[in-house]
């Protein structure tokens, strides 16, 4: 019994840990502009973090190895510093954006200009990363979060054309107002909204806090498989609601308050209110995982002692990273940066930099020195395999696609 | 033990974790020392791990032995090399490395010594059990 | 040490950092380009039709924003809407139009035939954005039922703004 509660209580979390900022902006933007011809996108996408996620969980279960530990392993510590590097500096931008969206969420309600609600939220974030056990935390912001759920609900009040939903998603077509460059770009930045590193640093590191052994590979496997195409079809519906409120009107999503109007106009006061605490609790619990990730990968690639499991004296390199990594966004964010440009902008560079993590998950996830029986599957190997050419692909036209189209203006 | 002692073996464990006698994080193996017997065979007789250990085999040439004269310092004089681990004092390799020993008497736990005592002893609650 | 055998594994390493180091570099140059980024693709323009391009890009902010700030008067008039969270997107709204305006401004009109497009658009997006603020100035007062009686202003400036972006694209 306790094993089922635990099994359904990982599954809401990842519905509500798998929607972010990046998500929001992305999904909200995307419908606005192309209606729902990229919702494909979004199932690839959902699909890629399902197969390198599970690998990853499986992999820190059966080994205790997190990500960075094997990048570093793999990679040795020249390609795997590189790496280090870029993927700590994307980190560093998506947590800027999230810390944003917490503002942001906070001014929502309280009338205060969100660039003063910044160094509260960063606040907020810290003191909750020193003090409240990781579980207890995963559970707090992952149920919160489930109040996005308010978008599905929004969409079925308005009762929106579904026929025609359907076959903008399943005839995608480019709008004759656009160019396949800002297409493709837009694909990519759904993409890498769907597939972000930091979810899987925070994952695969998780997993080792939470003790996970070979008996927890069921536990994985539910959070997986279940959560995040959950957390997919909340995605879709945003996409839905801004493509029946926002296309026809010829609005563009400029800024974050917009993504909930729609929400507004179908359900009101309390359901705008609902999804205000979902998209504070969604963004902070990312803004949680991301602070934690850049503390993860940096103690990883070192070896030095990380995690919540100890008391922070006895994780002082890990806790200072992340208190640096906050500090230094905090101040970021106060230059009055755009919190959707730096979104756009992270989501984007987090799909470029896929490869350099996801790579050495698929080596080591095929390693019998490592796993033994447990090596991935003959479907998902294969499933895996498309993915890294995939992800490789991404890799290669981002940034020449973000010159082109000057970043899909 | 034996394939251990065998130089394709030592490339395999480079880079690993390393995990101290009470079950926590110790660094990584950053480099290995070897020797060369009479009769050509190559071994290793000990990991190295601490912060110049890595510098150095990155090829920062300053960076490194300021680092190694940091970690010297900072970790108590009992360790001749606090950076060298000999492979007696190696219980166990793994997907991880367990060693017989402790980390505070690692050259790995230079700077976490210095972070702990300057920084994050003066913040309140960094005593406090997380769960 | 191993750097003293031949050829050890770092050599590959090393040829693999460069590479590695190159796409550092390029994440590096794109955040400094990022901060410097701006909202529009407005800048320099030797002719009239890449000017009257850019013309329309602006007004279709405009459009945009203005469609917004109806949307949400309407909504708040029913009482959808919290006044704080009103008055955010209002002002955001305002904030869009305001920074539009300062970026066609700022692009040097060609000719005279540009002149005259500068001045008709400019007189639509001043008048949008009047509307804007005096809706935001309501909504701050906390006057949300009435906000969608006094939107008829910013209504005709939307069809307008639109009629500009039709005759002009």
């Amino acid at each position: 019994m306790k094993k089922i509660l635990s099994i359904t209580l990982g599954i809401l979390t990842a519905i509500g840990g798998f929607v972010d900022i990046g998500d929001l902006v992305a999904n909200a933007a995307t419908g606005a502009r192309f209606k729902m011809a990229l919702a494909g996108v979004v199932l690839i996408g959902v699909l890629g973090i399902i197969v390198y996620a599970e690998m990853s969980g499986r992999v820190a279960a059966i080994t205790g190895r997190p990500v960075f530990d094997l990048v570093r392993e793999r990679l040795g510590p020249n390609a795997g510093g590189a790496n280090l590097i870029a993927s700590f500096i994307i980190n560093l931008l998506t947590l800027c954006a999230e810390l944003g969206g917490v503002a942001l969420a906070l001014s929502m309600i309280a009338s205060v200009n969100y660039i003063l609600l910044i160094p509260v939220a960063a606040f907020l974030v810290w003191i909750v990363i020193w003090k409240m056990p990781f579980e207890r935390m995963e559970e707090m912001f992952g149920l919160l979060g489930l109040m996005l759920i308010t978008f599905l609900v929004a969409l079925f009040h308005l009762h929106p054309p579904w026929h025609e939903l359907l076959h903008s998603a399943s005839h995608p077509a480019i709008p004759k107002n656009e160019t396949p460059f800002t297409f493709a770009y837009y694909a990519i930045a759904l993409f890498g909204a769907a597939m972000t590193p930091y979810e899987v640093f925070f994952f695969s590191s998780g997993a080792v806090e939470e003790k996970w052994t070979v008996d927890d590979l069921n536990l994985n496997r539910a959070n997986v498989y279940i959560g995040f195409p959950l957390g997919g079809l909340l995605s879709l519906s945003i996409m839905a609601l801004t493509t029946v409120v926002f296309a026809p009107r010829m609005i563009s999503v400029d800024t974050l308050p917009q993504v909930a109007l729609p929400v507004a106009l179908s359900v009101g006061k309390v359901g705008l209110g609902l999804l205000i605490i979902g998209i504070f609790a969604a963004t902070f619990g990312a803004a949680l995982e991301t602070a934690m990730s850049s503390g993860y990968c940096v103690a990883q690639y070192f070896g030095w002692q990380w995690g919540k499991f100890v008391k922070p004296r006895e994780a002082a390199r890990f806790h200072v990273v992340m208190l640096a990594a906050i500090v230094a966004t905090t101040l970021f964010a106060l230059t009055g940066v755009d919190p959707v440009k730096v979104t756009e902008y992270s989501i984007v560079l987090s799909a470029a930099a896929l490869p350099l993590t996801y790579f050495p998950i698929l080596l080591i996830s095929n390693d019998r020195h490592y796993m033994g029986d447990h090596v991935n599957g003959r479907v998902l190997n294969f499933l895996a395999s498309i993915y890294m050419v995939i992800i490789a692909v991404v890799a290669v036209v981002t940034i020449p696609l973000m010159i082109i189209t000057k970043a899909g203006a | 033990m034996t394939a251990a002692r065998k130089l394709w073996a030592v490339l395999d464990i480079m880079d690993r974790q390393l995990i101290d006698r009470q079950d926590r994080f110790a660094g990584t193996v950053d480099d290995v020392e070897l020797a060369v017997a009479d009769d050509g065979t190559i071994s290793v007789t000990a990991l190295l791990a601490g912060p110049g250990v890595l510098a150095r085999r990155m090829r920062f040439h300053r960076l490194g032995p300021w680092l190694e004269r940091f970690a010297r310092w900072a970790v108590p004089a009992e360790s001749e090399d606090p950076a060298r681990i000999p492979l007696g004092r190696v219980a166990d390799i793994g997907s991880a490395i367990h060693l017989s020993l402790d980390h505070e008497d690692m050259a790995t736990m230079a700077t976490e010594r210095w972070f702990r005592d300057n920084i994050i002893d003066h913040i309140p609650g960094s005593t406090d059990a997380a769960e | 040490m191993l750097s003293g055998l031949p050829c050890s594994v770092d050599c590959h390493r090393v040829r693999r950092f460069i590479r590695r180091l190159s796409l550092v570099l390029a994440v590096i140059a794109l955040l400094g380009a990022m901060t410097r980024c701006v909202p529009h693709p407005v800048g320099t323009t030797r002719t009239y039709a890449s000017y009257k391009g850019k013309a329309t890009t602006t007004a279709e902010g405009a459009v945009s924003a203005a469609r917004t700030v109806l949307l949400m008067t309407h909504t708040a008039a029913k009482r959808n809407a919290f006044s704080s969270y009103t008055a955010m997107v209002i002002a955001d709204a305002e904030d869009g139009i305001s920074g539009l305006i300062g970026t066609f401004d700022s692009v040097q009109p060609p000719n005279a035939e540009a002149d005259r497009l500068h001045e008709r658009l400019d007189t639509l997006l001043s008048s949008a954005l009047t509307n804007v603020q005096a809706l935001r100035v309501a909504a701050r007062r906390g006057v949300v039922a009435e906000l969608a009686g006094r939107a008829g202003p910013l209504r005709s400036d939307v069809h307008k703004l639109q009629a500009f972006v039709d005759a002009h694209q």
